[in-house]
């Protein structure tokens, strides 16, 4: 199955959904004009990946700056599709990563992880 | 065609809800069954609403910290043009106060002194209180000057309809 790579602008974010490695990365800012738009193709490669995947581990990482509203409910869309995968057997889980100090990110990490059952790391990242 | 919205599956489940409703001679169990899917739709919306309105705020609430830093940072900025512009205009009016001063000196030295010379008489004490004098009005017309340029300054810096910053003395 093809890879999911779209480059990021300054109101979407990077995407890279990496099939045969399991990596599926989300960086960047998310404040697009209409996120159903963007965030569609994302849930529909996870609907292909759940019976195409071969990879022992899958790890979707979230790096997120700042989303809007109604980003929050399709990132909230693409977790519920992990957390269906998770429920299928497949070994899953999820990386939420925000900058130091970042308690709404943090905190915003944990509201998420109280609705799923995938196993849910919510990580500091450290200044550079 | 119709624009896609984030809320299409809930909007799709209303709409399979209302076409049960319509129909006609559904029977106990399946009314039942019916209820039970929109009491599993109503939690999951509910989890998403709670969700969505939690993120929403922290979110509202990270826009407003970024918000005020950025304010913060403005002031700084301002603060830091102020000061520059006040350095840059104390070295002009330096500059311009020297100007006077060596001015006011080669005056006194060709002009008043053959003068005071040729009325009085040598009378030493009397030049050295004319040098004193102008000495004495070098701050003052610094400080005029000064004043004068600064005022100058930020006429130049201020936008049109925007009052002028006062930077500290």
């Amino acid at each position: 199955m093809d890879n999911l790579i779209i480059e990021g602008s300054n109101h979407t974010p990077d995407v890279n959904f990496n099939a045969d490695t399991g990596t599926l990365a989300l960086k960047g800012r998310s404040t697009p004009e209409n996120s159903i738009e963007f965030y569609r193709p994302l849930l529909e490669w996870l609907d292909q990946y759940g019976s195409n995947s071969k990879t022992e581990k899958t790890t979707l990482k979230i790096q997120l700056e700042y989303f809007n509203t109604s980003s929050s409910k399709c990132i909230l869309d693409i977790f519920k599709k992990v957390n269906a995968l998770f429920k299928d057997g497949l070994n899953v889980s999820i990386n939420w990563y925000y900058e130091e100090e970042d308690e709404d990110m943090q905190e915003a990490g944990e509201d998420y992880s109280d609705l799923l059952d995938v196993p849910f790391e919510i990580i500091e990242l450290e200044e550079e | 065609m119709a624009k896609r919205h984030v809320f299409e599956k809930e909007t799709a489940i209303l709409e399979h809800i209302q076409e049960f409703l319509a129909k006609d001679g559904v029977s106990k169990d399946e009314y039942k069954e019916e209820l039970l899917q929109i009491k599993n739709y109503y939690e999951d919306l509910l989890d998403q609403g709670m969700l969505i309105t939690k993120v929403s705020d922290r979110l509202q609430n990270k826009l407003n910290n970024l918000n005020g830093k950025l304010q913060d940072k403005n002031v700084e900025l301002q603060n830091t043009i102020d000061e520059l512009t006040k350095a840059r205009v104390g070295r002009k009016a330096t500059t311009i106060v020297l100007l006077v001063a060596v001015a006011l000196f080669l005056i006194s030295e060709g002009v008043l002194e053959p003068q005071i010379e040729a009325q009085i008489g040598d009378n030493i004490w009397l030049g050295l209180l004319f040098k004193g004098l102008i000495a004495l009005l070098l701050k003052p017309i610094e400080t005029l000057t000064e004043k004068y340029l600064m005022n100058q300054a930020l006429k130049g810096n201020q936008k049109p309809g925007e009052p002028a910053s006062n930077p500290k003395n």
